[in-house]
């Protein structure tokens, strides 16, 4: 027979010691919370260069920027010879899949160079100089309001606001951006999600280049016909060596910057991890002293004929009811921090959600972190002698 | 109904480097339906005995059979599913649990069977009556005096209907009043139903309601002349 | 334990014990087929008078050549690679701090010495590029001397391209 104790005095015993209890659930609210936060960042980070990558692109950029977009400039003709000299490139309606791009972090001014105030404030963007190839390439690319830019005109990424740090409705369409000595009319906006590209700002090529005093582009997007084909692009590169450039097949090179942020995303999770430890200390350290309180009501009940395991058990409950209480507070707290919240991270956002795998990631964590705290009363209790726990004061 | 023996029984503690022995080669019968009374002084092993024959303790040597099981061979896993079904244990604090009411501490016992919610009722219905607190069941244990709680603590021993019920100075913490009504009830229990009963206590007033008395002193039993002998 | 947990510590423990001795050419990439190329490509020993690749790049086109270097970029499915000149230095020189995944790429050389000490090679089948890579023929790849005899052509943008008709892998 090990028939359990009633639910009723695990609940109740919850209310012996109230600010124990609050405590310990407050504890479990964090941890879940943060349990939720690592989860949607991983999630997110993941997701977003996993979006972004396609077995049918690839990037071609300088061979001595080391894989540097940024850094990277290759000669404004390539994108042209690499047309005329790679048969394998996809063609939309007779257009070749090839877009020359810039790629430039720079500060953004809000509002027309007429308006500007003297204490104005400068935010860091992601500015990509696109011809309207750019669609052909990025396919995740959907206008979600407005047209494509012309000259003097932008289209913005609907994470861009975030990425910059400023209210959204400081990019919506109509608004004027500067940027490069250059005024810009929003007449645009984008989504591309899952992807580093909806927190970038769209503007046309050539007045970039104009702008920034470039004749050359950062990256070459190409897009062949069949994914992976790719050895034209390479054959290319090999013998054009005089322009310097190499190939890197899009989901390669997305797969190489997930490499490059895990140890961020190792920090996210060993900071959730720390905190859980903390809670799960603190909380194991709550029900050894709730056990040593109770050492006598604990032995009487064995004597009166509860095995040391029904303890434990009923114990178990009371460490979990705790924790489901946190655990849905915590639920609550991190599905409010993180709604409609984004993360930017180098040149980049992302956006955060706390999808139905985080909440059950954070739920399910935070219980069985739970059950794991109550490891150590569990094994005292099952080392309880009665008679002399009978003898306690 | 139950009997006891103890044959040759010895238990000893380790307190640090001195080794104690509370029993020494104790050998002792109770009929089914005594009322025995222990008494001894303080640290005599009146409670070291009451715990084995309880099943919450085993012997370092010799048996100690009750109601015909060999409680030294019962496998540990079982030990506890034995105490509930054969004794009730009374102890010098009534020891409820605090967060529970009177009703739900008499209940306790029962859990530990498969039982209707209309049987366990009606049982903590019937053992509350027995010991008179019918009208306290919604009480917690700190509202009530401690004479009560005693009474509860009674309760919740017979509840489960088991044919021991052992008492460790059940008395002991009570005024004169409240100690005759625990006394008079576990006399009842012992006549009107037959429950064979082991108590231990050093107030000679309560070793008086006892059928047979014995003494144990360093380990040792004396028999003392039955209560109401001449 | 389960026979399939037996065979797979067998095989680890045939692994580890193979790692002691040479250690057999590692198997061909299915998702990179290996060019199938004339036995008459392979060259038994290096030809004497090979010239670097600095100084091939100043020869005059269509000339047949001797040039020495090191295998640089390979492509994946053509039998099409690079060499370096000796006198480059990889990531993968001794002293080079650098943690370099891809040491074959150079990136540790200034950018001018490299662009002047790299020319491609090519071998054909026909008029064609051989399909499949040359990775792992004869012992080829990245970083390794080799010693290349073909045709030199050059285009107007200074780029060297050796068609190979013989080739030494240094062992």
């Amino acid at each position: 027979m090990a028939r359990s104790l009633p639910l009723d005095y695990a609940v109740r015993n919850l209310a012996r010691r109230p600010l124990r209890t609050v405590l310990s659930a407050l504890a479990s609210a964090l941890v879940a919370a943060l349990l939720v936060a690592a989860s949607a960042f991983v999630r997110g980070l993941d997701s977003t260069f996993a979006g972004a990558a396609r077995d049918d692109v690839a990037i071609v950029l300088s061979s001595v920027a080391q894989r540097d977009v940024l850094r990277s400039t290759v000669s404004a003709g390539a994108g042209s010879l690499i047309e005329a000299d790679v048969p394998e490139i996809l063609r939309v309606g007779g257009t070749p899949a090839v877009s020359s791009e810039i790629h430039s972090g720079t500060n953004v001014r809000l509002g027309p160079l007429s308006e500007a105030r003297a204490d104005e404030v400068a935010h860091p963007g992601f500015v990509r100089g696109v011809t309207d190839r750019a669609f052909l390439v990025h396919e995740a690319v959907t206008l979600i309001e407005g047209r494509p830019g012309r000259t003097g005109e932008v289209i913005v990424g609907r994470l861009a606001a975030r990425q910059m740090g400023v209210p959204e409705e400081s990019l919506a369409v109509g608004k004027v951006l500067r940027f490069e000595g250059g005024e810009f009319t929003i007449v645009g906006r984008f989504a591309a999600p899952g992807t580093t590209i909806e927190a970038e700002i769209w503007a046309p090529l050539s007045e970039l280049r104009g702008l920034t005093k470039r004749d050359d582009s950062s990256v070459v997007f190409v897009r062949v016909e069949r994914p992976g084909e790719f050895a034209g692009l390479e054959l290319f590169a090999l013998r054009r060596l005089d322009l310097e450039l190499v190939v890197i097949p899009s989901s390669l090179y997305y797969q190489e910057l997930v490499a490059y942020f895990r140890p961020i995303r190792a920090l996210a999770w060993i900071m959730a991890a720390l905190i859980a430890g903390a809670a799960v200390f603190g909380g194991s350290n709550a029900l050894n002293a709730a056990v040593q309180d109770r050492l006598r009501e604990l032995a009487s009940l064995c004597a009166v004929g509860y095995s040391t395991w029904a303890l434990a058990r009923s114990l178990a409950v009371e460490a979990l009811l705790v924790a489901a209480a946190g655990g849905v507070a915590g639920l609550a707290l991190a599905k409010v921090a993180l709604h409609g919240g984004s993360i930017r991270i180098a040149m980049s956002a992302f956006r955060l959600d706390a999808d139905a795998h985080s909440v059950l990631v954070g739920f399910g964590g935070v219980l069985l972190l739970g059950l794991f705290g109550t490891a150590p009363a569990v094994i005292r209790i099952r080392r309880i002698s009665i008679a002399t726990a009978l003898k306690e004061p | 109904m139950i009997s006891i023996a103890l044959d040759g029984v010895t238990k000893r503690y380790t307190k640090g480097e001195h080794v104690l022995t509370p029993l020494e080669n104790v050998s002792l019968e109770i009929a089914s339906g005594d009322f025995f009374v222990l008494l001894g002084p303080s640290g005599s092993g009146k409670t070291t005995l009451l715990n084995l024959l309880a099943a919450i303790d085993r012997p370092d040597a010799g048996r100690v059979i009750v109601g015909g099981t060999d409680l030294a061979k019962l496998p540990s896993g079982r030990l506890a599913s034995w105490r509930s079904e054969h004794v009730g244990y009374v102890f010098q604090q009534a020891n409820l649990v605090p967060v529970l009411t009177a009703y739900e501490n008499v209940e306790l016992p029962l859990w530990l069977f498969p039982m209707s919610r209309a049987e366990r009722h009606r049982r903590v219905s019937l053992a509350l009556e027995a010991v008179g607190l019918l009208e306290r069941a919604a009480h917690l244990p700190r509202q009530l005096s401690g004479g009560q709680e005693q009474r509860v603590a009674i309760a919740r021993a017979i509840v489960a209907d088991p044919p021991l019920i052992v008492a460790d100075e059940p008395t002991g913490n009570l005024d004169h009043e409240s100690a005759d009504g625990v006394l008079t009830l576990l006399s009842r229990l012992n006549v009107e139903r037959g429950k064979t009963i082991v108590m231990v206590t050093h107030d000679p007033r309560a070793a008086a309601r006892g059928t047979r008395r014995m003494q144990l002193d360093k380990g040792q039993l004396l028999d003392l002349q039955p209560a109401g002998t001449p | 334990m389960s026979t399939r947990t037996i065979l797979s510590v067998l095989v680890l423990a045939l692994a580890a014990c193979s790692q002691g001795s040479e250690s057999p050419p590692p198997p061909a990439d299915p998702a990179r087929p290996v060019a199938v190329l004339p036995a008459s490509l392979r060259l038994e020993s290096a030809p004497s008078a090979a010239l670097s690749v600095v100084e091939v790049r100043a020869a005059a086109n269509g000339t047949e050549v001797a040039v020495t270097g090191r295998v640089k970029d390979i492509v994946a499915t053509r039998a099409v690679f690079t060499i370096a000149d000796l006198s480059l230095k990889s990531c993968a020189e001794p002293g080079d701090t650098m943690d370099c995944e891809t040491p074959w790429d150079y990136c540790c050389e200034d950018p001018a010495r490299l662009a002047a000490g790299v020319a491609t090679v090519e071998v054909r089948s026909g008029a064609e590029l051989a399909t499949g890579t040359i990775q792992t023929w004869n012992g080829l790849d990245h970083l390794k001397s080799v010693v290349v005899v073909g045709k030199l052509t050059k285009d107007d943008k200074g780029n060297a391209t050796i068609i190979a008709s013989g080739i030494y892998v240094q062992s």
